[in-house]
C-alpha cells in the first residue's frame, strides 16, 4: 500500500504517560527535556534525542505559531516513531514565527527509517489538526490524558 | 553509552536531517509552516562533533556513510537492521555493548543494540 495513502490514527502514538497537562518548564530548552523525558525510552536513548531535537531547533524553530509548536526529529537510537503531548496554561517562549508564547507542544521523534514511513504523515496531521482554533480551543481545556486522547480520535474521526 | 558510539549516532542523526532538507521530501516541512533557515548552525554544530570524534572512527563514519547513506544500524535480537543479516555471537553475548564501539561485520555501519540500552 502506498505510505501516503494509509490511515494515519495518531492516538496509538500516545499512551497516557506521554501525555502531560500542566508542563512544568517554563523555558524552550527545558520543555523539550521534558518532553522527551515522556517517552518510553531509556535515559541515553533520551539523552541522544534531545540533542538531536536541539540540532533541529537550531535550524529553525519548530514553533508554528498560534501557541503550538511540534518539535520534531529522527534518530537511529529509537525503536519506532514515538509522541508525547505537553501543554503550559502559562506559555513558554519557543521563538514562534508569530513571536508568541507557546502553549501545546507535539513531540515527534522517530526512527530514520520506519515500516509504514510515517513521520511526515504524522507531522501533517499534526499540523491539520492544530490548525482548527476550536481543535486548539478543546486542547488547552481537555483535563486528563484520557480527554486528550478522546479528543484526538474525535477530530481525526 | 560510550561517548564516541553517542557521537557517531549524533553526527548521522544530523546528517540525515541535513540530507532530508535537500530532498523534496522535507519541503513538505517548509509546507507545513515549519521554518528551516539556518543551516549554517547546524553545520557548526556538527563541526564540534567531527572534532570530537577519533581520527579512525570518523573514517569509518566517512567511508561508510559515502556507501550507504547511513552510518549507523540498530540491532534488535542479533540482527542488523542495517543489512538484515544475523551478528556474530559473539557480538551479540556481551554485556553492556553500548558501551563500546562496534560496527556489523557484514554491512560495516556502526551499531546501537536496541535491545541492550543503558
Amino acid at each position: 500500500m502506498d505510505p501516503s495513502k494509509r490511515e494515519v490514527r495518531i492516538s496509538q502514538y500516545f499512551s497516557p504517560h506521554s501525555i502531560q497537562l500542566s508542563l512544568r518548564a517554563r523555558t524552550k530548552k527545558q520543555v523539550l527535556s521534558e518532553l522527551v523525558s515522556f517517552l518510553p525510552v531509556d535515559t541515553g536513548t533520551k539523552s541522544v534525542v534531545l540533542e538531536v531535537l536541539r540540532g533541529r531547533e537550531e535550524l529553525g524553530s519548530t514553533g508554528i505559531g498560534k501557541g503550538v509548536a511540534i518539535p520534531h526529529c529522527r534518530s537511529a537510537v529509537l525503536p519506532e516513531l514515538m509522541l508525547a503531548f505537553g501543554r503550559s496554561k502559562r506559555g513558554i517562549e519557543f521563538g514562534s514565527m508569530d513571536n508568541n508564547p507557546a502553549h501545546l507542544f507535539f513531540l515527534v521523534a522517530s526512527p530514520p527509517i520506519e515500516v509504514f514511513n510515517l513521520y511526515h504523515p504524522v507531522l501533517g496531521k499534526i499540523v491539520e489538526i492544530v490548525r482548527d482554533k476550536k481543535t486548539r480551543e478543546a486542547l488547552m481545556e481537555v483535563k486528563d490524558p484520557a480527554g486528550f486522547l478522546n479528543l484526538m480520535e474525535e477530530v481525526l474521526a | 553509552m560510550h561517548k564516541q558510539l553517542e557521537l557517531i549516532i549524533l553526527l548521522n542523526d544530523l546528517e540525515l536531517t541535513l540530507r532530508e532538507l535537500a530532498e523534496d521530501e522535507s519541503k513538505a516541512e517548509e509546507k507545513m509552516g515549519f521554518k528551516l533557515s539556518k543551516k549554517q548552525e547546524i553545520e557548526s554544530t556538527r563541526k564540534e562533533i567531527v572534532q570530537q570524534l577519533d581520527d579512525g572512527i570518523l573514517a569509518g563514519f566517512r567511508r561508510v556513510w559515502n556507501r550507504y547513506g547511513k552510518a549507523v544500524a540498530s540491532v534488535r535480537n542479533g540482527i542488523c537492521y542495517g543489512c538484515f543479516e544475523r551478528l556474530p555471537v559473539n557480538l551479540v553475548a556481551r554485556k553492556g555493548k553500548n558501551e563500546e564501539v562496534s560496527s556489523c561485520p557484514h554491512c560495516g555501519k556502526f551499531l546501537y543494540w536496541l535491545d541492550d540500552p543503558l
